[in-house]
């Protein structure tokens, strides 16, 4: 007779609270850097409609993938995404002492290059241009949360103020 | 009535050595921003739009002289909002101030203050300890890229009309057409792509991450 537990064990309410803190997190992260992509991409569009296109292609190519990547390394404490004039998409992610950037230049003809950087406050634990994929996975083997960094951050998403997230205006792409 | 250019402001040979002089690592360097931008992102860190390559590369920047030297009482938080304009503009504004016999009258510079102008800064050894190595390298790449080394100085640039003007050059060691050596040389928009990306990157990363450039708010007044 196969044995059931009447109620779930801690481990399973443990998981489970992982599973749907992470998606919410995934959910405001995803909310927060879609905003993000409207309010700044303009920089792109005022270059022409082609940067754009590439942008916004690469946006929605990486933009879950990160995210995805940053929620299995921890919760982040701050979270940028910016779009520049350089043909950038540049990414800010703190958590506590250490900040992670991502960087992805568009080009036309050629593959687009990104560059990664890792540091615990000063130093640089890693640094790195490569597809965002293995990059992506680059710096999970590189972060410190492997070595005994909580990632039972203190997180709340007022520190990165996703409530006013609604009343930013971004055109008639909101 | 009609304003002045602010006499303050005009080079004498003697007033740029007092600069020079007076001009140290603790102090502040400012710059201008178009009313429209903003200094963060809606995520609250620094928006790299505002160090961008364009730019950063040759940024004009008026010094803030710290207020133990005697030269501190013509340093206003606002000189980045006067442009010169009119036909002697370029004479007057981007010329190399050498030497008293580019002085010019007082009454004939033509000039706006524009208050709505946004003012941002920073210390300039903050800026000036950026410094590290490109391109950046490629894991799992055959053949390892040569890395060279690139820094970050600011250079007393005095205009006739403006003392108190500063550049930034962004320097790198890789060998150019014009010179093969690997001494430290401007780094231009010439340069290969992938030099000027990593360059790049690394000066905003290190500008975000220590957030040190700061929104100056009308400390110190002239107009108005």
């Amino acid at each position: 007779m196969k044995y059931c537990e009447p109620f779930p064990s801690h481990y399973e309410i443990c998981i489970e609270n992982k599973s749907k803190s992470d998606s919410i997190v995934r959910s405001k992260l995803t909310k927060f850097t879609n905003t993000s992509w409207k309010l700044y991409s303009k920089r792109l569009s005022n270059i022409s409609e082609l940067d754009f296109r590439i942008g916004k292609d690469e946006f929605n190519r990486t933009n879950s993938k990160i995210i995805d990547k940053i929620i299995s390394l921890a919760n982040p404490t701050k979270v940028s995404l910016s779009v520049t004039s350089d043909k950038s998409l540049h990414y800010t992610f703190r958590f506590n002492n250490i900040s992670l950037f991502i960087e992805t230049y568009l080009h036309n003809n050629q593959p687009h290059n990104t560059y990664i950087e890792l540091f615990d406050e000063d130093e640089t634990i890693f640094s790195g241009t490569q597809p965002i994929e293995l990059g992506l996975e680059l710096i999970e083997d590189k972060f410190p949360s492997k070595n005994g960094f909580s990632s039972s951050v203190d997180y709340s998403y007022s520190k990165y103020d996703i409530s006013n997230v609604n009343d930013v205006d971004c055109g008639d792409d909101c | 009535m009609t304003a002045n250019y602010p006499l303050r402001l005009v080079s004498s040979e003697k007033t740029v050595d007092l600069v020079k002089s007076q001009t140290c690592n603790s102090c502040k360097l400012i710059h201008r921003i178009n009313p429209e931008e903003n200094l963060y992102t809606i995520g609250r860190e620094i928006d790299p739009e505002i160090i961008n390559f364009s730019r950063l590369c040759g940024l004009s920047l008026n010094v803030l002289i710290c207020n133990n030297q005697s030269l501190s009482h013509i340093c206003f938080d606002d000189d980045v909002k006067y442009s010169v304009k009119g036909e002697n503009k370029k004479e007057l504004a981007f010329s190399d101030f050498t030497t008293d016999s580019q002085k010019p009258q007082i009454d004939v510079i033509e000039f706006e203050y524009d208050d709505s102008i946004q003012v941002i800064g920073f210390v300039k050894s903050e800026i000036e300890n950026i410094l590290g190595t490109y391109p950046f390298n490629s894991k799992g790449k055959k053949g390892e890229e040569k890395e060279y080394d690139f820094n970050i100085e600011v250079i007393y640039k005095p205009t006739p009309v403006n003392v108190l003007h500063f550049e930034i050059l962004i320097k790198g060691t890789h060998p150019t057409t014009k010179n093969k050596s690997e001494e430290f040389k401007e780094i231009t928009g010439t340069s290969k792509k992938k030099y000027i990306e990593s360059i790049t990157t690394k000066i905003k990363n290190r500008i975000i991450k220590n957030n040190f450039l700061f929104e100056v708010k009308d400390h110190y007044k002239t107009v108005g």
